[in-house]
């Protein structure tokens, strides 16, 4: 049974769309645990949701004008994330509101786009849900191009981030431009939430943001390790789940966050024996 | 003479159209330790976070170590522990060692990284502050009042010359609150750095601060001890029978 399953993973492994899965995955897997990290110690773990909202809006006008779903959502993701900044900073509207708000909008543009253009059609409900089987070279490469800048960003603001994670006047009296850094912060979410989306879908794409990052917090002793952790959580789960939705015939998005989810129970599971001894 | 780390003038603050604080003018000199005293809700933080630049001011002056709070750029000259120091340590995944050795932040360039000498200092001011043995711990394991002196640790690990500590000794028992005024004394007094602290310990602090700025939206006092205890506007302000019960808790401060 076991040699069997062995067998056909192997198998998949030959096929360059399984390959690509792997590849484009496992950059996404990476840029979203350490950005869900800081997200989730900021309790803005939920603007992944709100901006997979606003691509959805994106994506149906791109399909309605006969452009690049991907491409197109891209800026528009980006100035949603301002947006979102913005009112939950100077506008004084509270974050979770600003999230909420935006990601509404995003909704019920996509949805009228649709209603306009003749009702929803199979293009829009594969966002929705994503595919990550069928994801295109230059997508992979676009991953590859984010996580190098997600990776940069984490290595070069470390500190900084890791202070504005903790507390945000103590980081501005420590020096820290925390209007800048929580700028880039939200610029880089926005990117990986325009391209977890082909990973995931639209409406499970927060859960690659959260999960890893949440799982990690039960179980790490340094902040060091907790992103390390999230990234190790991440990766195996799109690992298994592309290779087990592939073998069983499942959904790939829905298994990823099956296998994200079971790991989070293990974290908790060990971070209460953890308590107790 | 030297130059005054604080300079206020005709300073208010306006929040949302209700005005938090009105016409304050008061120094803070090299070596000084001034008590920030006033009742619940009377602008003591507002007026920290103010002197910071973390909230704009409506009216007057401020300037801090010659600069504006707003533009200020001297940001190793400082050491901050905020009311809620903290506020999000709950489930925060970073050890004391490392909440410690950020404040060391303000001496780096971009990009900002730590050096053994760094850690060495981190070292070294735990061990002064007698919480060495908690270097390794997570921070949302420690008590109210093993936290308050790892924030001051952070505070003071990058030999700040001016401290602002909005009320650090909230989560302390009455023992432990005395040992943690000694140990600020010390800092005074044998370190040289000026302390600017928000306290609702009127009664004691007098015995460890040089000078008393006693607010409630507008300034009801500015000086020494020994002038608070003889003031006709502290008087005015809480009746004779209470300032002489304060000035008695104040000990030596006001004979």
């Amino acid at each position: 049974m076991i040699a069997e399953v062995f067998a056909q993973a192997t198998e998949a492994l030959q096929f360059s769309f399984i390959q690509r899965a792997l590849l484009a995955g496992s950059l996404v897997a990476v840029s979203c645990a350490l950005l869900g990290v800081f997200l989730v110690l900021r309790r803005f773990s939920m603007i992944g949701d709100g901006l997979g909202h606003v691509s959805f809006g994106a994506i149906g006008l791109a399909l309605m004008l006969g452009l690049h779903p991907v491409y197109a959502s891209i800026p528009v993701v980006l100035l949603g994330s301002l947006w979102i900044m913005r009112l939950a900073g100077r506008s004084g509207v509270q974050g979770d509101a600003a999230i909420g708000l935006t990601s509404a909008m995003g909704v019920a543009t996509g949805m009228m786009l649709a209603g306009i253009g003749g009702g929803f059609n199979v293009d829009l409900f594969s966002y929705l849900f994503g595919n990550i089987l069928v994801i295109s070279a230059t997508e992979v490469w676009l991953s590859l191009v984010l996580t190098v800048v997600v990776l940069l960003a984490v290595v070069l603001f470390y500190h900084d981030l890791f202070v504005i994670a903790f507390e945000e006047d103590s980081a501005q009296v420590l020096g820290v431009a925390a209007d800048r850094v929580n700028t880039l912060l939200v610029l880089c979410t926005a990117l990986t939430v325009v391209l977890s989306i082909r990973i995931v879908g639209i409406l499970l794409v927060s859960s690659l943001i959260i999960m890893p990052g949440v799982a990690a917090l039960r179980v790490a002793s340094g902040f060091r390790s907790t992103l390390l952790l999230a990234v190790v959580f991440s990766l195996f789960s799109v690992w298994i789940g592309i290779l087990v939705s592939y073998l069983l015939d499942l959904p790939t998005g829905a298994t990823i966050v099956f296998v994200n989810f079971f790991f989070f129970l293990g974290a908790l599971l060990v971070g209460r024996l953890g308590a107790r001894g | 003479m030297p130059m005054n780390l604080i300079e206020v003038s005709g300073l208010s603050v306006n929040q949302g159209g209700t005005e938090i604080l009105k016409g304050l003018d008061f120094v803070v000199a090299p070596g000084d330790f001034l008590a920030l005293v006033g009742p619940n809700g009377s602008g003591k933080s507002t007026l920290l976070k103010c002197l910071l630049g973390l909230i704009p001011f409506s009216a007057g002056e401020v300037r801090l170590f010659g600069q504006s709070p707003q533009d200020f750029t001297e940001h190793r000259r400082l050491g901050y522990l905020p009311q809620v120091a903290g506020g999000n340590a709950q489930g925060f995944p970073a050890t004391v060692r490392e909440i410690v050795a950020s404040g060391r932040l303000p001496l780096k360039r971009f990009p900002k990284k730590l050096d053994a000498g760094d850690w060495a200092a981190v070292e070294n001011i735990l061990a002064r502050l007698d919480i060495g043995h908690l270097a390794g711990r997570k921070i949302d394991r420690l008590s109210g009042g093993q936290r308050q002196r790892v924030f001051l640790a952070r505070a003071m690990v990058a030999e700040a010359e001016l401290l602002f500590l909005d009320e650090p000794t909230s989560a302390l028992d009455p023992g432990t609150r005395r040992s943690f005024y000694e140990m600020l004394r010390d800092i005074n007094r044998q370190q040289g750095r000026s302390i600017v602290m928000v306290t609702h310990d009127s009664g004691s602090i007098g015995e460890y601060a040089t000078t008393l700025l006693y607010i409630d939206h507008t300034q009801i006092f500015f000086g020494s001890f020994s002038e608070f205890c003889h003031s006709p506007a502290m008087t005015a302000y809480f009746g004779s029978h209470a300032q002489h019960l304060m000035c008695r808790q104040h000990g030596g401060a006001c004979q």
